[in-house]
């Protein structure tokens, strides 16, 4: 795999998280305003799901180092999981008239979940290869 | 002490000399056991390599089986009885555990996605908790298996009649 790809992946990720970070500081309360919140998360998603089977190549099996993919396997999976959470998170709130704290507190759960799990994702990346960090 | 009775010099079938086949089975357990480093320290890292471990583990069977200690394989099948029952035995529960374990995972995933009650959750993961022990307990083991073989490939060591 090219180094280049992992720096864009990087780039994707850290990209996704300081969104994910900026809509769950600061909570909406109607259908409308949080669709147009969320908008840039959405737009987001293709390509962080690119970037995330573009990763599923690195195998533990075929990879040199395999202690690192397998805490990389383990990472991209997380963040796949969270993401889709996320996606129902935001669906859940952009469908209703008014939200209901439940759904926010839903929300801003998964948000800061993903965050993390994408922040775990993209350290890992830059530990192992730091060149993919330039020009991020 | 007696070296055990080993077709020196035969080549493997498959037209693979003993020492690349030994190099291929040995390359194989050293990727095995860096997998199962990592998860040592988590287990829960297994759950995202359980299809990676298990191609591994399967590759491994198979060279051992067919072209190790199958019928007019590498080492003889007579004096490798007992190592030969060890690891089928080593290579079963890995497949039977795999199949258990993989099938809970998935079923964990599918109902993490539902609106479980807190106990139904806690009991899901602690059901997924044990199959992933029970998993890399198996892999574990088939690992050992595999490496007693490849100490009987290098000639390393003998038995007593």
């Amino acid at each position: 795999m090219p180094l280049e790809h992992l720096g864009a992946a990087v780039r994707e990720l850290n990209d996704l998280r300081g969104c994910v970070e900026q809509i769950v500081r600061d909570p909406r309360w109607s259908a409308l305003e949080w669709r147009a919140a969320c908008m840039p998360v959405m737009l987001r998603v293709p390509r962080i799901r690119q970037s995330l089977a573009q990763l599923a190549l690195i195998r533990a099996s075929q990879w040199p180092d395999t202690g690192w993919a397998v805490r990389l396997c383990a990472a991209r999976d997380d963040v796949e999981r969270r993401l889709l959470d996320i996606s129902l998170s935001m669906s859940a709130l952009a469908c209703k008239e008014t939200s209901t704290a439940d759904a926010v507190a839903d929300f801003s759960s998964d948000g800061i979940k993903l965050a993390e799990a994408v922040d775990e994702l993209s350290s890992l990346i830059v530990s192992r290869y730091p060149a993919a960090a330039d020009g991020v | 002490v007696h070296s055990r009775d080993e077709h020196e010099g035969a080549p493997a079938p498959g037209g693979i000399s003993r020492d690349g086949l030994t190099g291929q089975l040995a390359e194989l357990e050293s990727t095995l056991i860096n997998v199962l480093r990592p998860i040592d320290d988590d287990a829960r890292l297994m759950d995202a390599n359980l299809e990676d471990a298990h191609k591994i583990a399967s590759e491994i069977g198979s060279i051992i089986k067919h072209k190790v200690l199958g019928p007019l394989a590498l080492l003889d099948p007579s004096a490798y009885r007992e190592d030969r029952e060890a690891f089928e035995g080593a290579r079963v529960d890995e497949k039977d555990m795999y199949e258990v374990y993989a099938d809970d995972l998935e079923r964990h995933r599918k109902r993490q996605r539902k609106n479980l009650s807190v106990a139904e959750s806690d009991s899901d993961k602690i059901a997924l908790v044990k199959r992933r022990r029970a998993y890399i307990f198996a892999l574990q083991t088939f690992q050992v298996q595999t490496s007693e073989i490849l100490s009987s490939m290098r000639g390393g060591f003998s038995r007593p009649e």
